[in-house]
């Protein structure tokens, strides 16, 4: 059959199903996704991670201060092969926090930043893979209807599972440390949270 | 802790519980699939774990195996295991298609394959790119192209079709078992039955085809299935126009 009426012979049966035709085109190359693949290997993780999440914060005693604090953070972690899975981070998140007692309505909100370091150790079991860490950070309070101001800083463990390549949930357990004029706390807290990686970084 | 915190904590709790049941692994080749792959590629400290799900290899023969990709001796390899082959088998390197890198030249083939006849429950479709790789895929249940990025350059493909068949087995054997109770000695009978369910495949059709692809270019490829060993492939190429697509002819396409 020759070449020319090919397209003739086609045109003809493709005219009468044009939607057959009209596709996605299928990409797959495996060093795009050995990125991902490497990230969860020890010692192999070449490429930072950015992750976004959200957090939810209590203190664990009841002393008429913070009652909860809800808000983002992002982390920038590089794995450092050691041998183990073994992940260094430093991360910012930012949220509000709420004083309770008979605080003034306008006191009671407050803008919060606090930046951190982290490590943490990880082991998978199946799909999921559990990590153990500690980290401290500093966090600075603006509140936001007066110049009331707090600081300190917070240390503490934390421990939480993976799934899959993208999310994670955690739950932390730490000490905080706040100090405003003359006033200060020292609080052990309970925060539970949610991260997802938005990507890797080559 | 005031109020507002319990019901989260719950949620949590709940959400961690949810995730930790979800385990269905029986076991984790992981670990002894790393050990064979040493052996295999013959150096250690090779790395392996599952690569994500590859468009290009969602073969219906292997649904069961596990994919994984594996690194180390200075290579990247694909590989196949069948679950059980990670204990005492070994795994297959596969050499699955690679869309080209975005800075390479590129054309884009669309391949729509017709079926006139079919026997089995599926078609396992191969296409084939000389020195690149395949794709392997089951018949589209909406019998529509597929459409994957080609280097820009003179380019074999062999494109084919075979019919997939299952075999239901059934098995019945007996065994006897026997108890004292008391003086006496009990034997029983028992019955054992187990159901095998096994797919494999049958040659079908397979033609092969040469294109000068050339960059940006996009070109339909019909591959008419009759039967076995009936098959044909046409070829146009796409030239966009103000009114729609124009059908031209394929540059340099020659079945072989």
């Amino acid at each position: 059959m020759s070449a020319r009426l090919l397209p003739l012979l086609l045109l003809g049966s493709a005219s009468l199903a044009e939607a057959q035709w009209d596709v996605p085109v299928t990409e797959y190359r495996l060093d795009d996704q050995l990125l991902d693949v490497l990230a969860d290997e020890p010692g192999h993780l070449r490429v930072p991670r950015l992750a976004l999440g959200a957090a939810f914060f209590a203190p664990l005693r009841d002393n008429d201060q913070d009652t909860f604090s809800l808000g983002g953070h992002g982390s920038l972690a590089i794995e450092v092969p050691l041998g183990v899975r073994f992940t260094v981070a430093g991360y910012a998140r930012g949220g509000m926090w709420r004083e309770g007692g008979d605080l003034d309505e306008e006191t009671r909100k407050h803008v919060m930043l606090d930046v951190g370091g982290r490590a943490r150790a990880r082991f998978s079991a199946s799909f999921l893979t559990f990590f153990l860490g500690g980290h401290g950070g500093y966090s600075r309070d603006w509140a936001v209807t007066n110049d009331a101001r707090t600081h300190g800083w917070h240390a503490g463990a934390h421990a939480g599972f993976r799934t899959g390549r993208a999310a994670a949930f955690e739950v932390e357990v730490g000490f905080n440390h706040r100090a405003m004029s003359d006033r200060r706390w020292f609080d052990p807290y309970l925060q539970i949270g949610v991260a997802f990686t938005l990507r890797r970084i080559r | 802790m005031s109020a507002p915190t319990k019901p989260l904590i719950l949620l949590y709790l709940g959400l961690a519980v949810s995730q930790a049941c979800a385990i269905r692994e029986p076991f984790r080749p992981r670990f002894e699939a790393r050990r064979m792959v040493e052996e295999q590629l013959g150096c250690a400290n090779v790395l392996v774990a599952e690569p994500p799900p590859n468009p290009y290899a969602r073969d219906p023969l292997t649904q069961e195996s596990t994919r994984l990709v594996a690194w180390g001796c200075g290579r990247v390899v694909q590989l196949r295991c069948s679950p059980y082959a990670t204990r005492d088998g070994r795994c297959v390197e596969e050499r699955i298609y690679e869309s080209p890198r975005s800075d390479e030249p590129r054309a884009t083939l669309k391949v729509l394959t017709l079926y006139h006849s079919s026997e089995g429950i599926l078609q396992r479709e191969r296409y084939r790119i000389a020195g690149r790789g395949e794709i392997v895929r089951p018949r589209d249940p909406n019998d529509s192209a597929f459409a994957f990025p080609i280097h820009a350059e003179p380019t074999r493909i062999q494109l084919s079709s075979d019919p997939i068949f299952r075999h239901i087995a059934h098995h019945h054997w007996t065994t006897t078992e026997t108890r004292r109770r008391g003086n006496y000695n009990i034997t029983e009978e028992i019955d054992h039955y187990s159901t095998t369910i096994h797919h494999y495949s049958e040659p079908g059709c397979a033609r092969q085809l040469l294109l000068d692809a050339q960059p940006g270019a996009t070109y339909r490829v019909v591959f008419n299935y009759r039967g076995r060993n009936q098959c044909d492939i046409v070829c146009a190429r796409e030239v966009p126009t103000e009114s729609g697509v124009v059908l031209l002819g394929c540059p340099g396409f020659q079945v072989l």
